[in-house]
Parts: structure tokens; C-alpha cells; sequence
């Protein structure tokens, strides 16, 4: 449909998603959270996935790591992780077998939210670290720790010998995130999946968390999955960014482009909604009208148009829009999911 | 209503800093010297520790003013607005509320010093917004009465009338009479901050508190909701406190901004003036901190050294000094008195002068 949606050679993909469908059967009808879902993230990219809350990022991140339990399912689509010389298909793997244990935390990586309710409250921080490298990377105890305290350091953690040995509430929030994102980096990760992961955290703190996973993100050579509601967030951090709204991406570009010409009415007035520090609170903000359903029984048509401002009668109530490119610029590669952008061309 | 004239203004105000422009008794609350601790117990041994929350506090909302406050966690914000609403009893301190009386007299109360009988006649006047519209809803009342509890507790509406201004509160939040028989389980998170707002409303207060009364909301329902106050204030004639870390928010919404660091306000002014020409390192440092709107902006970041320290035991003399870069000997030993650094413009800091800090560039 729109596997064009590259942004390097092909050799460079690391993580390829192509109609990925996360379902979840409730009693009350089939609810489609991630219904159809394409994107790449190749080597050292930066790619930000922004949606609000109930557009279906955080299941498609899960879905990721084949972490979706009952009564979720996933029901279609396939999620490629590319090695040199091979891919896997991670929706073909058993989620409890060894298999995917085998990529979970070594080539996929996550970190979370809330580092409270992410880290054990009864071992150490030490203990968590050393669990992941003696799965992955050694079995040597004193060579665990010394690539442990080495990661503890290299997430800015002070006095790291000290600190291996604290449990998560000796630490503050910022320490507890930066104890996570060692955590994570522990065994290399190809891919971090980071779902919002200053949204918990003070703005000072929050700056010194993206900075410090910029640098680890150079230092190792990884790419970063960011996950937020934070516009902000995208425009600091990312190189490419995609807008999903409702189990589908809307919007997909590279980061300057997307704000400097959005092109989806869901994205223009999310970038217009938002207050801005460099802005006289003159003028009154522009919302959008009602919010999101929930993605049961939807009907047959685009699945902003009860929303939209621009909606076209006729058109978007009676057929759902594909991805089409936006501008006519060879190479251009930011796509839109809207009938206005076909009518141009 | 009568129980208003217990306390009538007689204070002299010659220690307190004045920190608005306009006459004291202009404005809807002056904050003075207010101070509030909380013991943390560490244990049978050891002796009580202290931690103070508000340390000498003084600020005042003027009449139909929007006052934002901000700090990181920890710095007490939370706290303020507690008091103010009286949900806290502070230790020492007042807080001097000016209203009109039934008879149109101006009167004056200390809203510190009043005990929980005496408040009862104040508590309409001052209501409160919550952060989390998911706890702060009762899930076994419906919206009715939900709406029309406040207005029963507070004796307001006669009987008959409760049903029609239940209905009047609603659509003034945008809420329509089919959603009063529903409870709040089936509302979202935009929708039941619009309960939490009718709530607050129903009492006809003059000063609202928002403690972070956007923050859990997604940007384009924080757009709404923000729309809303703005509307509200002018229609009802209503003063802000408006508590919140998320700086760009109370840019667009306050007339002016406090600052607050560990119990402290380090820093008072306009809000187009706090942003653009920031007097205090600490303020420097937080609005740096704050993502670019956009990606070809240029941001220098200030970044501030360690963590917040650990507010019962915080650093002598100015409370930032192990954190800011600008940190000089006199700043270890010497508490910055919050002190008018040009007009209108209030910073706790030795050096507000000297410093040239960075605020934000205004777009155009």
C-alpha cells in the first residue's frame, strides 16, 4: 500500500512494520486500537510517534516487543526486524517463547513512563541491571558488574558504585529514569522504544533525560523510537515523526517539514492548539472540537471527519483516504492520509 | 452571611513587601509572611524533621488577575494553593481576603487565622480546580449530583432551583443537559475536567485555584479547556491562581507569573516581561529547560547542576547556590530578599542586577 515509506536504502532498515493490526475483543465489540500501521526506522534514526491519548501508540509499541496479552490480539500485518543477513518476523514468533526473549532487551529495547511502576520496588538497581547483561551478554558475575556500574555512569549517575546497590525509592525521579534507560542500553540495543519518557519528570530534568539519550543514542549508534504527546518532545529530538490518530498514522515526514507544512487537518490544529513559550497569550488558541472515540464499530469513512474542520460531505463521510504523497517534489517523502491532498493533485 | 465581619482591618502592613502596583485593598488576597511546615517523622529516636513548604511567603492576586505559579515538584506550589483555600492551616502568615459585603461595604478577613466554623462563610468564595479529573470525581454520583452537591452543602440555591442551575452551571462548562444523569466513568478526561469546573463554579466563587487543572489533559483538549477559563473569567468576573509546571500554558494564560523554588518566590513579574527579560538564574534555567516549539529554533540551554535537593534539609543562604552557575561566596551564607528590581519586576537574588540573562525570543 505505501511500503514506499522509506527514508534511507533499503540496507539500512533495521525495523520494517507493514499493516499492522493490534485488535482487542471486549464484550462490547471489536476495539481496532492499532488497525493498519506502516513505518520503517532505519540505523541511527530518530523517528517520533505522536498521537493523543487512545490513538493507539503505546499498544503499537507493544505490539513491537509482541507484548500485547488477552484479550488483545495481534490479528495482521508484520513487524520485520532486519539482521545482516536475515530478517524475523517478530509477529510470527511465539510472545512467551525463547525466541522473542532472545530480542526482547538485546535488540529491542523499552523504556517506560513512570520508572516507579516500571522497576522493582524489592531488588536492587544493581540487581535489575545485572539480570539483563547475564541474559544477553555474559555470565561472568564480576564482568556483569563492571559492565553494569559502567552503564550506570554512562546514564550520568552519580557515584554509580553507591547507586548499585539503592533500590529504586532511594532514588528521585530523574535518577529512577536515568536507572532505567541504563536498564535498557545494558546489552546495545538495535532500537529503543522509549514511550513517553520525560512526560513524569520536571522540565529541567526533562531536558537532561533527552539530552542524555541524544548522546547515547550517538554513542552507541542506535535509533530511538520516541513516544509522546509532547510536540516539543518531536521537535527537540526527532529526525522524522508520524501522526497517528485513532490506529492509524495520519501524517509522516521528516520533523522540519511537518511543522513548517503540515499538511492533515488533525496535525495542523494539533500544532495550533498548542500555547507557545515564545508567544503573547494574545490571541485565542485553536482547539479541536470534541475528542477521540473510541475505536469500536467505526463507520466506513475518514476517521477524523466528524472532527474536521475541512470536512468534505460526500467524500470523507463515505470512504476512508489512503496515504498519497504530499507536493509533487520528486523525493518529497512526507505522506498524508487525506482526501484534500488528493483533490490537489 | 453576617459571620464575615468577625475580623475587620486593622493590621499594619509596614512589614510586608508590597508586591503589586496597584493599591492593596484593590486586590482579591495579599499573602503575607506566610509560612507553612510539615514534620516528617523519622523515627522513635531521632528527632522530628521539618519541612517548610512555604517559607515566608508574600504575593497577592489583584481583583480579575490571573497569577501563575510555577516550580518544579517539590517547591511548594501545591502547597500554596492549599492554603490559600484553606485546606491547610498555615503556621504563621496572613491571608488578608478583600470582599464586598451584603450591604456593599468593602470588608477585609484573615483567612489564616480563622478557624473551620468561621470559615464556612468564605469557603463559596474560594473554590478549588483539581489536576486529576479521574480521582477527584466521586464514580457513584451522577453528574447532577455531582454538580449540585456543592450547591446543597453551601445552602445556595433553594430547593426548586437546584435543578435549573445545575442545568445553567453545565452549559456554561459546555456540557449539555443529557449528561447530567450519567456518572463519570463514561465521560473523558477533557469532559470531566468540564465537571470539575461546574463544580467549582457552582458556588459563585471570586478566586479559583487551579492546581494543575490542564496538565493531565492531551493538547488539543488542553486547548479547550484553557478557552474555557479565559471565557469564564470574563463572564463571572473571576480572579486565577493558576498552579502548573508547564511553562508555555501559563504563558498564554497569566497576567502575571510567580516563581517559586523550595518554599521560596525567587522571582514576580509580568508575565511578557518574567518570560522575555528573566532576572532570577533560576527562572533562566527552567524556561531553557522547555522544548523548542519548533525545530529550527536556536535554544541555549542553562542547565542547572544536581537535583532538587532534599527540601528538609535545604542548602543555607540562597536555596539554589549548589545548583546555579552564577553562585558567588555571599549566596552560600546570605538569604536574597525578594526585592523590586525595576518596576513591577520582583527577584530574590544578590546579583539580579548584574546578571544578564537569557529569556525567550518573542516570535513575531
Amino acid at each position: 500500500m505505501n511500503s514506499e515509506i522509506n527514508t534511507a536504502d533499503s540496507q539500512d532498515i533495521l525495523l520494517e512494520v507493514k499493516g499492522l493490526k493490534t485488535h482487542f475483543l471486549l464484550s462490547e465489540g471489536v476495539l481496532k486500537a492499532v488497525d493498519g500501521v506502516d513505518f520503517t526506522i532505519s540505523k541511527g534514526e530518530s523517528l517520533g510517534l505522536i498521537g493523543e491519548s487512545g490513538s493507539g501508540k503505546s499498544v503499537t509499541a507493544m505490539s513491537l516487543l509482541s507484548l500485547i496479552s488477552s484479550p488483545g490480539e495481534i490479528v495482521g500485518g508484520s513487524i520485520n526486524l532486519h539482521y545482516d543477513d536475515e530478517k524475523i518476523d517478530i509477529t510470527s514468533l511465539n510472545p512467551s517463547g525463547k525466541d522473542i526473549r532472545k530480542i526482547r532487551g538485546n535488540d529491542l529495547a523499552m523504556i517506560f513512563q513512570e520508572p516507579m511502576t516500571s522497576l522493582s520496588p524489592v531488588h536492587t538497581i544493581g540487581a535489575q541491571l545485572e539480570e539483563a547483561i547475564f541474559l544477553h551478554r555474559t555470565k561472568n558475575k564480576s564482568e556483569a558488574r563492571v559492565i553494569a556500574i559502567d552503564m550506570l555512569r554512562c546514564a550520568g549517575i552519580a557515584n554509580p558504585e553507591q547507586r548499585f546497590n539503592a533500590y529504586p525509592h532511594q532514588l528521585s525521579g530523574g535518577m529512577r529514569q536515568r536507572a532505567m534507560i541504563a536498564i535498557a542500553l545494558s546489552c546495545q540495543p538495535k532500537i529503543l522504544i522509549a514511550d513517553e519518557p520525560t512526560t513524569a519528570l520536571d522540565v529541567t530534568i526533562q531536558a537532561q533525560i533527552l539530552d542524555l539519550i541524544k548522546d547515547l543514542q550517538a554513542q552507541f549508534n542506535m535509533a530511538v523510537l520516541y513516544i509522546t504527546h509532547d510536540l516539543g518532545v518531536i521537535a527537540e529530538v526527532c529526525d522524522n515523526v508520524a501522526v497517528m490518530y485513532l490506529g492509524k498514522i495520519v501524517e509522516y515526514g521528516a520533523v522540519r517539514e511537518i511543522f513548517k507544512n503540515p499538511k492533515h487537518p488533525y496535525t495542523i490544529s494539533l500544532l495550533k492548539s498548542r500555547p507557545r513559550m515564545t508567544k503573547r497569550g494574545t490571541e485565542r488558541l485553536a482547539s479541536i472540537e470534541g475528542s477521540i472515540p473510541i475505536p469500536i464499530d467505526l463507520p466506513f469513512q475518514c476517521r477524523f471527519a466528524d472532527r474536521c474542520s475541512e470536512v468534505m460531505l460526500g467524500r470523507c463521510d463515505i470512504a476512508e483516504p489512503e496515504m498519497s504523497q504530499a507536493g509533487n517534489k520528486p523525493g518529497n517523502n512526507h505522506w498524508v492520509r487525506c482526501f484534500l491532498n488528493e483533490k490537489l493533485d | 452571611m453576617t459571620d464575615k465581619n468577625i475580623q475587620t482591618n486593622d493590621r499594619q502592613s509596614s512589614n510586608s513587601i508590597k508586591t503589586a502596583n496597584a493599591d492593596e485593598a484593590d486586590n482579591i488576597l495579599n499573602i503575607r509572611n506566610l509560612t507553612k511546615s510539615f514534620r516528617v517523622k523519622s523515627g522513635i529516636i531521632s528527632k522530628n524533621e521539618w519541612v517548610y513548604a512555604l517559607d515566608n511567603i508574600s504575593l497577592s492576586i489583584g481583583r480579575g488577575e490571573t497569577l501563575g505559579l510555577v516550580g518544579e515538584s517539590g517547591c511548594g506550589k501545591s502547597t500554596l494553593g492549599r492554603c490559600i483555600v484553606r485546606l491547610y492551616k498555615p503556621q504563621t502568615g496572613e491571608l488578608e481576603y478583600n470582599y464586598i459585603d451584603d450591604d456593599g461595604q468593602p470588608q477585609t478577613a484573615d483567612l489564616a487565622q480563622l478557624s473551620n466554623k468561621q470559615l464556612k462563610a468564605f469557603r463559596a468564595d474560594i473554590q478549588m480546580i483539581f489536576q486529576d479529573p479521574f480521582s477527584s470525581l466521586n464514580p457513584r454520583m451522577t453528574v447532577f449530583n455531582l454538580i449540585s452537591e456543592p450547591l446543597i452543602a453551601n445552602k445556595i440555591t433553594s430547593k426548586a432551583g437546584i435543578a435549573k442551575r445545575v442545568i445553567e452551571l453545565a452549559e456554561m462548562v459546555g456540557l449539555n443537559a443529557q449528561h447530567l444523569r450519567r456518572y463519570p466513568h463514561a465521560f473523558s478526561g477533557g469532559q470531566r475536567q468540564r465537571i470539575g469546573i461546574a463544580r467549582a463554579l457552582a458556588t459563585n466563587p471570586k478566586l479559583l485555584v487551579a492546581d494543575e487543572a490542564v496538565s493531565a489533559l492531551d493538547v488539543s483538549i488542553q486547548a479547550q479547556i484553557l478557552n474555557l477559563l479565559d471565557d469564564l473569567k470574563i463572564n463571572l468576573n473571576l480572579s486565577y491562581l493558576f498552579i502548573a509546571h508547564d511553562l508555555s500554558v501559563v504563558r498564554y494564560i497569566s497576567d502575571r507569573v510567580a516563581v517559586m523554588y523550595l518554599g521560596r518566590i525567587v522571582e514576580l513579574a509580568d508575565t511578557d516581561e518574567l518570560y522575555t527579560n528573566p532576572q532570577h538564574p533560576y527562572t533562566e534555567a527552567l524556561i531553557s529547560a522547555v522544548p523548542k516549539s519548533e525545530p529550527d529554533d536556536v535554544v541555549t540551554r542553562i542547565s542547572l547542576n544536581h537535583e532538587i535537593p532534599n527540601p528538609s534539609a535545604p542548602p543555607k543562604g540562597c536555596h539554589l547556590h549548589p545548583r546555579c552557575q552564577y553562585a558567588k561566596d555571599k549566596c552560600k551564607t546570605d538569604i536574597p530578599a525578594l526585592r523590586e528590581t525595576k518596576p513591577g519586576h520582583f527577584a530574590a537574588c544578590h546579583f539580579a542586577e548584574e546578571l544578564s540573562l537569557i529569556g525567550v525570543k518573542d516570535e513575531e
